[in-house]
Formats: structure tokens, C-alpha cells, sequence
């Protein structure tokens, strides 16, 4: 595939490619990412500046409450589409800016922030293992053993944020806290809660969590 | 004074009502743990369920009763595979997706617990206090049986697959509440996936509302009246709920003030007193929010907590919310 050079045109298909995901049509979205590759726009190009654009928008639409839960999913599943076709033109794994594993803790099944949050990191570029919810100690542990540079881990109720403290006990008494960057949210999670029980960092939306495991790397 | 059951008939007829209903809403959960019960037990057992009702609603001595195990009682009876614990509530680890059907009676799995522990504490204090029993929402146990990520999918791309769902909880609900009614209940709604902090207000009008109305329309029809508890921020549907046809609107932490107006006067709102407070609250905190309830709400409230009562929420802090109604002249 020869990369033409109109700028002018793959701008054009960019931004169509971003509205695609907003509009929530992963038909359309994957005809773009098709023409995208067809007309030799760079995948990463594609995925950074088409798909991960148009979420980020679907992201301000939520904060904003435009868009609601069923809407993020949608446009994520749009994104997850498009995802697939660029995928196998990526440079090999090289696109991903770390690996983050993401959980909600035992006795929780909250996880609708969670998704969210997944959503939004994966758009950021991160790879991301979703190790789902009503997590056990070990099963987050296990994850950071298999090597990964952020462990999220998301509460909805004051009941299980402890849980989120013994995850932490549990990766000390492993040897493996240094090896691991440790980020807490949702709704009754606070800063002061994340300080205390020794997380690296602590966010209240999605967009905030980007940041988090973005600073946290650095 | 009048008893609980009289004050609550009053003021759903309209007259004011000294002191005011009041129902910090303590369900399984706390009971459980002030009567030094495992959880599980109280879940699965209707008469472990209604001792420890009825232990807490004569500790407590407030003015309702409140039958509710976890929000997973229908679905799991319709199908779906849940995880217990000793002394958390269960999760769902399975949806039912396809093979989903309305259960044969309204006493099938754990609704017979629910249904069980109803008759007991309507024969143990049915004639003092409304015994309500708790049932989802037509819109929750829709998403529970297709599993929420599925349903909300089917909402924006396949409404008719939505629906399909959404009927088979309608149908089940119908046939529970019916059971709920004639062991001497009073259905009471909760429907906490409908939660303005999840779907749009056009998601709702469209996906839930029309299915609370029917809900509600047979249990009218069934003789009884009804409320509905929504979970989250409710801002955005609270113009909508009273098309529903519901008595009473129960309502999470939000601007009670504004829950009233756009409610209008008349209605019976019950709420709202933060649910977190009662865990780190302190007893003052909670009389104030209280007060600040009856101040805002009015006469036309029943004083209650935002939401269920949590397990580990300080005895002292649930007794003030109680004292606060008790003190209470308008
Ligand atoms: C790693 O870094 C990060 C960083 C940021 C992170 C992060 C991680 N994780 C999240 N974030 C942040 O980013 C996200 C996107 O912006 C945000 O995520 P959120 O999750 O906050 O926001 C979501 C996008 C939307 N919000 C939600 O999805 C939660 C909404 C409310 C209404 C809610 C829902 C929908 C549900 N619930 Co329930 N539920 C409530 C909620 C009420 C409320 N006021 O919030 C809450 C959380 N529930 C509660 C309860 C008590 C329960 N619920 C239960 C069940 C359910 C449903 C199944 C009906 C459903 C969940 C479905 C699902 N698959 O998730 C039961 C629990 C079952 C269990 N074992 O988990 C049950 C126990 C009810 C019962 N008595 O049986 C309350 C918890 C009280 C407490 N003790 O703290 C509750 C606050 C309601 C209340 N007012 O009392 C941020 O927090």
C-alpha cells in the first residue's frame, strides 16, 4: 500500500472515522477503518487520531451526561471494531504504552465504572486485562505475577473497599508491590482512602483514571 | 399516638400526620447483623428473614417493615447463577441470556423465602405496621436475565430483543407481586438499573416507565397500593415518575428541594438521608440531615434513609434518624 499524499483527504476521513464513534455505528466505523488502510493512512495514525479521538468526545459526552452508560458501551463496542481491523497493520504490540490490569474487588459486582474506565484506558492506548468482577486477592495477585505495570482496582460499596487494602497487603507479602503500580476508584473511593491503604494513585471518572496511569508511569 | 400502620394510611390519604412516618430502611443486611445472624441464613430462610426483620423493626421501633433479601431473589428464580457468601450479599455470575422463563408461581426458588417471610411478619405485626415487600423493577430484572452489557446493547441496536426481556420480567413480576399481595404485602418497587446515573431519561421513558405502569396497574388491579425506590441521581426522570401511577416515590441522595418541586406538593416522597452517613456519620449529622429532610420535604414525606440501610451502619446513628421523627411538630 502506497501512502498518498493527501492530507487534506485523510483529515477529512479522520474525522469521520471519530464521528462514526460518537454516532455509535461500528458498521460505519469499520468501512471507515477499511477505507482508512485502503488509502494508506497509517494504522497508528488511524487508531490515534479516528477511533481514540471519537472516544475521548464519547467520554466528554458522559461527564456532561449527554451520553449515559448504554451509549459508552455502544460507542466502545464501535471502537473495539475498528480496533480489530487496524490491529493486524499495528507495528507488533509496540502500539500499547504499557499493560494495565483492571478489576472490581470480592463481594462487588459493580461494574459498570469499571467497563467504563477499561473503555477509556484502552482508547488511551494502554493494553488492558480485564480480570472482571467480585475479584478475589489472589486472582489480582496472580496478575501482577504474570507482569503487568498498573493493577487498577475499582469499589462501588463501602462494604468491599477494604477488600482493596488486603489486595495490597497481599502483593507486600508476595514481593511484588515494587513491581506494580497500584490505582483504586469509584464512587465511595477517595483520596485520603487511597493514601491510606498505599495506592500510587486514586481517580473519581474515567477520564481522571487515564491521567492517573498516565502520571504514574512517568 | 396513633400506631404506625394508621399514620401511614392517613397520610396516604392525604391528612398531616404527627409524628411523621418514619422507615430508616433497614432490610436483610443490618438485621442480620444487629440480630448477630449470618447473612446467608437470613437470605435463604423465610423464617430467619422475618425474626430478624421483626428483631430490628422493635429495636429500631420505627414505622414500616421492609421484606428485602438482595436484588437477585427473581432472577435467580428465573434462571440465573448467583455466587453466596456468609455475610456479604450474593453476585450474579451468570446471566440467563436464552431459556429465560417466567416463573411457574410466585413462590419459585427464593421468592418463596421472600413470600414466606411476608406472611410471618404480617401475622407477627400486620395489624401495627404495613409489612412492604420489595420486588425489582421490570427494567433491572430484564438486564439482570440478558446480563446488563447484553441489555444495555439491545436498548441502542435491537429494542425488540430489549423487549423480550423486558415482558418476561414484566409477566414474572406480575405473577410475585400477585403472591406478595395475598400473603398480606405491599409490593413495593425497586429498580435500581433504571438509575438516572446509568440511562438517559429518553431510555427510560421508553424502556422502563411503560413497564412501571404496568407493573403498577396490576397491583392496583390486585388491590394494593405501591411505591418505587430508584437508586442514583433520579433528576433527570423524576418529571416522569409520577406517570407511573405509583403512592409513594422513594428517592436517593440528592437536592430534596428540587425533588420536591419538580415532584409537586402532594406527592409522598420518601428519602433521603445519605446512606454513607449512617456509617460515618455522627449522631448529630444524622439528626441534621433528617431535620433538613422534613424541612424541605414537608409534610407529605415518610423520613427514611436514601437508600438501604448499610450492614455496618452504627446503631446510635439509625436510632437518631428515628428520634428525629419522634421530636418532630410541624
Ligand atoms: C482503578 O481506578 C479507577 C478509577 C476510577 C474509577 C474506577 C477505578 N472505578 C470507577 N471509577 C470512576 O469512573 C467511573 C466512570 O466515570 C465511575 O464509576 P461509577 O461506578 O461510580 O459510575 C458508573 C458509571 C455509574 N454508576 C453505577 O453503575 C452505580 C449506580 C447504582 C445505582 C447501583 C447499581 C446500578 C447497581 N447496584 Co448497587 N448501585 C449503587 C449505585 C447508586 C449510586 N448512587 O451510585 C450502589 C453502589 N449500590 C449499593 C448497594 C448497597 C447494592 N447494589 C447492588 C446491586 C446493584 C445492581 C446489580 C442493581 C447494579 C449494578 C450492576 C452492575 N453490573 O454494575 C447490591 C450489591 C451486590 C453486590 N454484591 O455487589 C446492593 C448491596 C443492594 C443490595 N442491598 O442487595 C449502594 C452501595 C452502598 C455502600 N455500602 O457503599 C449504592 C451506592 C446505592 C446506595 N445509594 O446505597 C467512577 O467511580
Amino acid at each position: 500500500m502506497e501512502k498518498r499524499d493527501e492530507p487534506a483527504i485523510s483529515a477529512e476521513l479522520l474525522t469521520r472515522l471519530a464521528r462514526a464513534v460518537v454516532d455509535l455505528q461500528p458498521a460505519l466505523v469499520i468501512d471507515l477503518c477499511q477505507q482508512a488502510l485502503k488509502e494508506g493512512v497509517a494504522p497508528d495514525v488511524a487508531l490515534n487520531q479516528g477511533l481514540a479521538k471519537g472516544m475521548r468526545q464519547v467520554g466528554e459526552k458522559f461527564a456532561a451526561r449527554e451520553y449515559f452508560v448504554p451509549e459508552v458501551l455502544l460507542a466502545a463496542k464501535a471502537m473495539y471494531a475498528g480496533f480489530d481491523i487496524l490491529k493486524e497493520h499495528l507495528p507488533q504490540k509496540q502500539g500499547y504504552r504499557g499493560r494495565v490490569a483492571l478489576g472490581v474487588v470480592q463481594g462487588d459486582i459493580h461494574d459498570i465504572g469499571k467497563n467504563i474506565v477499561k473503555v477509556m484506558v484502552q482508547a488511551a492506548g494502554f493494553e488492558v486485562i480485564d480480570l472482571g468482577r467480585n475479584v478475589p486477592v489472589e486472582r489480582f495477585v496472580a496478575a501482577v505475577r504474570n507482569g503487568v505495570d498498573v493493577l487498577g482496582m475499582s469499589s462501588l460499596m463501602t462494604t468491599t473497599m477494604p477488600n482493596m487494602a488486603k489486595v495490597v497487603i497481599a502483593l507486600e507479602r508476595a514481593g511484588l508491590r515494587n513491581r506494580v503500580k497500584v490505582l483504586v476508584g469509584g464512587a465511595p473511593v477517595t483520596k485520603v482512602f487511597a493514601e491510606r491503604i498505599g495506592a500510587d494513585g486514586y481517580a473519581d471518572d474515567a477520564y481522571g483514571a487515564v491521567k492517573e496511569v498516565e502520571r504514574v508511569l512517568k | 399516638m396513633e400506631q404506625a400502620r394508621e399514620r401511614l394510611q392517613s397520610l396516604l390519604v392525604g391528612d398531616r400526620v404527627e409524628p411523621p412516618v418514619v422507615f430508616p430502611i433497614v432490610v436483610a443486611n443490618h438485621a442480620a447483623r444487629i440480630s448477630n445472624v449470618p447473612l446467608i441464613s437470613a437470605l435463604t430462610d423465610g423464617e430467619i428473614l422475618s425474626e430478624v426483620l421483626y428483631y430490628a423493626y422493635q429495636f429500631y421501633n420505627y414505622d414500616l417493615i421492609m421484606v428485602f433479601a438482595d436484588v437477585f431473589v427473581e432472577a435467580e428464580a428465573m434462571g440465573c447463577r448467583l455466587e453466596f457468601f456468609n455475610d456479604e450479599p450474593p453476585v450474579m455470575v451468570e446471566p440467563i441470556v436464552d431459556g429465560a422463563r417466567v416463573a411457574e408461581s410466585g413462590r419459585q426458588g427464593r421468592m418463596a423465602v421472600i413470600v414466606d417471610a411476608t406472611s410471618r411478619l404480617v401475622t407477627m405485626a400486620g395489624k401495627e405496621v404495613a409489612v412492604l415487600t420489595s420486588l425489582k423493577g421490570p427494567f433491572s430484572l430484564a438486564s439482570f436475565l440478558s446480563g446488563p452489557e447484553d441489555f444495555f446493547a439491545s436498548l441502542l441496536v435491537a429494542p425488540e430483543r430489549a423487549e423480550f426481556f423486558l415482558r418476561l420480567a414484566l409477566e414474572n413480576q406480575k405473577v410475585f407481586a400477585r403472591e406478595i399481595i395475598r400473603a398480606g404485602g405491599v409490593p413495593f418497587i425497586g429498580d435500581p438499573m433504571a438509575s438516572g446515573s446509568v440511562i438517559s431519561a429518553d431510555i427510560f421513558a421508553r424502556f422502563a416507565l411503560p413497564y412501571l405502569k404496568e407493573l403498577v396497574q396490576a397491583i392496583h388491579n390486585s388491590g394494593s397500593w405501591t411505591g418505587i425506590h430508584i437508586c442514583g441521581d433520579t433528576s433527570g426522570i423524576l418529571s416522569l415518575l409520577p406517570e407511573s401511577g405509583a403512592e409513594i416515590f422513594s428517592i436517593d441522595d440528592m437536592n430534596l428541594s428540587a425533588v420536591r418541586a419538580q415532584l409537586g406538593d402532594d406527592r409522598v416522597i420518601m428519602g433521603n438521608v445519605p446512606t454513607g452517613l449512617f456509617i460515618d456519620g455522627e449522631v448529630a449529622e444524622v439528626k441534621k440531615a433528617g431535620v433538613d429532610c422534613l424541612e424541605k420535604g414537608g409534610q407529605r414525606m415518610i423520613l427514611a434513609s436514601a437508600c438501604d440501610v448499610p450492614a455496618e451502619a452504627r446503631v446510635e446513628n439509625v436510632r437518631a434518624l428515628v428520634k428525629v421523627a419522634e421530636e418532630w411538630r410541624w
